[in-house]
């Protein structure tokens, strides 16, 4: 219980900084050309990817939730509103990537055959977990806006990729330059 | 099988992080003039063509080809110029060609060949001459069927481009292999 606390609220901050990162530094940038359809550089899925990753899937709850208060109360733009259903889904994808892992046993964790510590097996459950948010949002958000708009999937499943990406290279940069070990 | 899957899931992932942080970061810059529309100055991208094929081998063409399309006809979001079907084939097969040369020549970059892909000079030279081959084949190809006019600079911006941003992308993962190395 006291971990499960723990590791709620670091996740649940991570994906605040995550959100205000994104919202402060890469939306006004993609003002001039973003589309109600994505954006291309999505950092708050990393803030919902790495901590599952890293935590376990008992984090998804306080994710879920920071994820709603974020949306509902701190998104200061006009652009697009994301419903939250849409975000539920986002948390859906990840525990059905996460529950294919486990069911070809290939579940990532620092002792397994998928291991933590290696990129090219955190790329790929960031792949199959932005795959299925494109998805199934695409899916859901063409039909909740009635406008059929195939590109959603598409920007949502490459948004998710590139912001993930940066935020993992960016949380790699920082471990090492302030010589974080692991306990 | 699983092997080939793993190429192009890289090369997509690499060729899509590069081309965004390439358009959210550095076309508005250079969008201030329009010479961007002869080609940009920094074209990140390219590393995204020249790495996958020089680590995974030819596998990675395919995955480059697939990244160019989804990325210049579903992603690319200003309207200062389009890219044609037949420029990216043109870009992709510069570096098959460019590849094809090397291997010919017995110069292809292995990590113990001739010319190692640890080395950065080698590496080097493997972009530069698939910028050369890009440049030349891209600059012949649009002002001669694309919307523009002729403009001899499209060719010499294009091959300025592609070296400088590889350069900097290998310059940027050297620096993060070296920082993160003791990362396990």
């Amino acid at each position: 219980m006291k971990f499960w606390l723990r590791d709620s609220i670091i996740a649940s901050l991570f994906y605040s900084t995550t959100f205000f990162f994104w919202v402060v530094f890469i939306v006004p940038l993609e003002q001039d050309f973003l589309q109600t359809s994505g954006s291309l550089l999505y950092l708050p899925a990393a803030g919902r990817i790495l901590p599952v990753l890293f935590f376990g899937i008992k984090t998804i709850p306080a994710l879920f939730l920071t994820s709603l208060i974020a949306w509902n109360f701190f998104w200061p733009y006009d652009i697009y509103e994301a419903r939250n259903i849409g975000l539920l889904i986002s948390y859906l994808a990840i525990l059905f990537a996460w529950a294919v892992f486990k069911y070809l046993d290939a579940e990532i964790s620092f002792d397994s055959k998928l291991k933590l510590s290696n990129w090219r097996h955190l790329v790929l459950f960031i792949l199959l977990c932005s795959l299925l948010n494109g998805l199934l949002d695409g899916a859901f958000y063409s039909t909740d806006v009635n406008i059929i708009n195939p590109l959603i999937s598409l920007r949502f499943f490459v948004g998710d990729v590139t912001g993930t990406i940066f935020i993992l290279v960016f949380c790699m940069l920082m471990v090492s330059a302030f010589d974080i070990k692991r306990n | 099988m699983y092997k080939i899957f793993e190429i192009l899931s890289f090369t997509i992932a690499f060729y899509l992080f590069l081309f965004v942080i390439w358009t959210i970061f550095i076309t508005p810059i250079e969008l201030s003039s329009n010479a961007l529309a002869l080609g940009s100055l920094l074209f990140l991208p390219h590393a995204a063509r020249v790495l996958p094929v020089v680590y995974f081998g030819p596998w990675a063409l395919f995955g480059i080809i697939i990244a160019e399309y989804i990325c210049w006809f579903y992603i690319w979001p200003f309207e200062i110029f389009d890219r044609t079907g037949m420029g990216v084939l043109i870009s992709s097969s510069a570096i098959a060609i460019t590849w094809g040369f090397f291997k010919l020549l017995d110069a292809e970059l292995k990590p113990f060949g001739n010319l190692q892909n640890t080395n950065w000079k080698h590496l080097v030279i493997f972009i530069i001459f698939s910028s050369l081959f890009n440049g030349l084949g891209n600059g012949a190809y649009y002002p001669t069927f694309g919307d523009g006019e002729a403009a001899p600079l499209i060719s010499i911006r294009f091959v300025m481009g592609d070296i400088i941003g590889s350069l900097v992308v290998i310059l940027f993962l050297a620096i993060f292999r070296k920082v993160t190395k003791d990362l396990t």
